[in-house]
């Protein structure tokens, strides 16, 4: 049964791609915070559970924290002005210091007999199947607050000033703040994937971070190229893309693990995989010139 | 009354040596007025517009609008009272949003940006009521991503836009440099009519000779930073594109 706690992984780390795609597809932001953003979640989540602090209490502090980290990006970026890369990577690096304060030590187990988000109802006798019917829930609520929000007057600015800053300013809109708020909104979706994803594994590590932005770009990507494959372009269709790339992209890595791979290379199989994702596209012209005839 | 008062603006090049690009300029620019402004690079007639635009600031001087001063607000500001149709006709468009979206920005001008679904029946009527006057069907696919269209019938949108929610100065930086005479002669004939009906206080730089005294009810050239000549409709109706070239000649 591996592919259905990949899928739920997937779905678990959905949050955090969607928050890929409204830093990268809509502010053409590559986000480095996501990798320190998203252990953030978790050890909140982690701390918080153990703490016994109240589930609404824990979500608030994880969004807060999420949301906060996005912020700081945000405003190293357009404030100071240094570019994304750099300002992403500044945060990230900060915000290891961060979370290891909040574990207090690099891992926390959750006990066993604590109750989280996927003990609270019990569709299921079987655990696995209980998981993953409440992440489809929550992914289907949060696809649907993001098509809604990405509707609104609010998110129409938002896109403008990513789809064109010149034009934003143009009509009146506060540029630099909208990308604060766009980067705080990818940062907030991102911590709940760590908060999902902490209860999902039983535990919070403080490395689980590392990499993951490369998860979610890849993640994008593939949930692009499914949705071109039908040409279905619209936000909604996008934002449902980015869900089932992120189920694929684990499917591929559990494949992999399933077939023997050491879990030791899953990081390398990840970049790589994102690599030929990423690169393919610009290496075919050249491959379709050279079999051409001169 | 758009005012400006002795502005001045220079810019240090690598060299060292300071490039003036305004020098000491002043003008009022009465309500409803449409004014051409020429020039050759360098003269200061886009530092002039972007001075106004707000996306530069002047090193000293002022600029008022109807006695109240706007230089130091920050463009997105200005939006409330300033449209701004760029030479480039993919700038004044979000080319990955759909016309009604492109739409909804325009009329939010001067509005806050809350969490409303504001494109409903209502607005997408009167959005298409402004783009049937265009005449190029684009009333009937409202959903139709911007960036599929092309350059002419983006800058006619990027105009329609820009009067939507009507400002009082509009600034034409130029807005046909980059189109065909076919797609060139549509915006400014409706640049004209719109100017005319919503009594806006209009500038237009331009390097089309003809256009410069097909349109507007005032000449001005800038050379070098300085205003050289400031005609009116009148004095400006004698000449021919020829005498314009020859002006552009006679600075160097």
């Amino acid at each position: 049964m591996f592919y259905l706690s990949a899928i739920s992984l997937g779905l678990a780390l959905g949050a955090m791609c969607l928050g890929i795609y409204i830093s990268l597809r809509i502010f053409n932001f590559p986000d480095i915070t996501t990798d320190g953003s998203y252990t953030l979640g978790a050890s909140i989540t982690a701390v918080g559970i153990v703490s016994g602090w109240p589930m609404p209490f824990i979500i608030f502090c994880v969004l807060t924290g999420g949301l906060l980290s996005g912020v700081a990006t945000g405003l190293i970026h357009t404030v100071l002005k240094l570019n994304s890369l750099l300002s992403g990577i500044l945060v990230m690096t900060g915000l290891y210091s961060i979370n290891l304060a909040i574990l207090g030590r690099s891992n926390i187990p959750l006990p066993v007999d604590v109750s989280h988000v996927f003990s609270y109802f019990t569709l299921f006798s079987r655990t696995l199947y209980n998981e993953l019917t409440i992440l489809i829930i929550i992914m289907s609520v949060l696809v649907l607050l993001m098509i809604w929000l990405l509707k609104t007057d609010f998110g129409l600015a938002l896109r403008a000033t990513g789809s064109n800053i010149t034009m934003a300013r143009v009509f009146g809109i506060h540029a630099k703040a909208y990308k604060v708020c766009g980067l705080a909104l990818a940062n907030a979706l991102t911590a709940l994937s760590g908060f999902l994803v902490v209860q999902l594994q039983g535990f919070a590590d403080i490395n689980m971070g590392i990499g993951i932005v490369i998860l979610g770009l890849g993640a994008v990507m593939i949930g692009e190229s499914v949705m071109d494959i039908f040409n279905l372009k619209s936000i909604p269709m996008r934002l449902i893309g980015v869900l089932i790339g992120s189920i694929l992209f684990r499917l591929i890595l559990s494949l992999a693990l399933s077939a023997g791979i050491d879990p030791l290379w899953i990081k390398l199989l990840t970049a790589v995989i994102v690599l030929i994702i990423v690169g393919l596209p610009n290496l075919m012209p050249n491959i379709k010139k050279r079999l051409e005839p001169d | 009354m758009l005012s400006i008062r002795n502005l001045s603006k220079s810019f240090g090049q690598e060299s060292g040596e300071r490039i003036i690009a305004l020098d000491n300029v002043s003008l009022e620019f009465p309500r409803g007025s449409f004014t051409t402004i020429i020039g050759g690079n360098g003269s200061g007639k886009s530092t002039l517009l972007n001075c106004i635009g707000g996306n530069e600031s002047g090193d000293t001087g002022n600029i008022f609008l109807n006695g109240r001063r706007i230089d130091q607000l920050p463009d997105y500001h200005r939006a409330s009272f300033m449209s701004r149709l760029f030479q480039n006709p993919s700038a004044g468009t979000a080319p990955d949003m759909s016309i009604a979206e492109n739409f909804r920005i325009a009329s939010l001008r001067r509005q806050t940006r809350g969490l409303r679904m504001g494109i409903d029946k209502a607005f997408r009527l009167k959005v298409s009521n402004h783009l049937e006057k265009l005449g190029l069907d684009l009333e009937k696919n409202l959903e139709q991503p911007v960036g599929q269209l092309s350059g002419g019938q983006r800058q006619a949108l990027s105009l329609i836009m820009a009067i939507f929610d009507p400002p009082q100065i509009l600034l034409l930086d130029e807005p046909t440099a980059a189109l065909d005479p076919k797609s060139s002669n549509l915006v400014l004939q409706m640049a004209n009519e719109l100017i005319k009906e919503h009594e806006l206080t209009c500038l237009f730089v331009t390097h089309n000779m003809q256009d410069a005294l097909s349109y507007g009810d005032r000449l001005i050239q800038l050379h070098r930073g300085k205003i050289r000549r400031d005609l009116s409709l009148k004095e400006a109706s004698v000449l021919s594109p020829l005498d314009l070239m020859t002006w552009f000649l006679e600075g160097k």
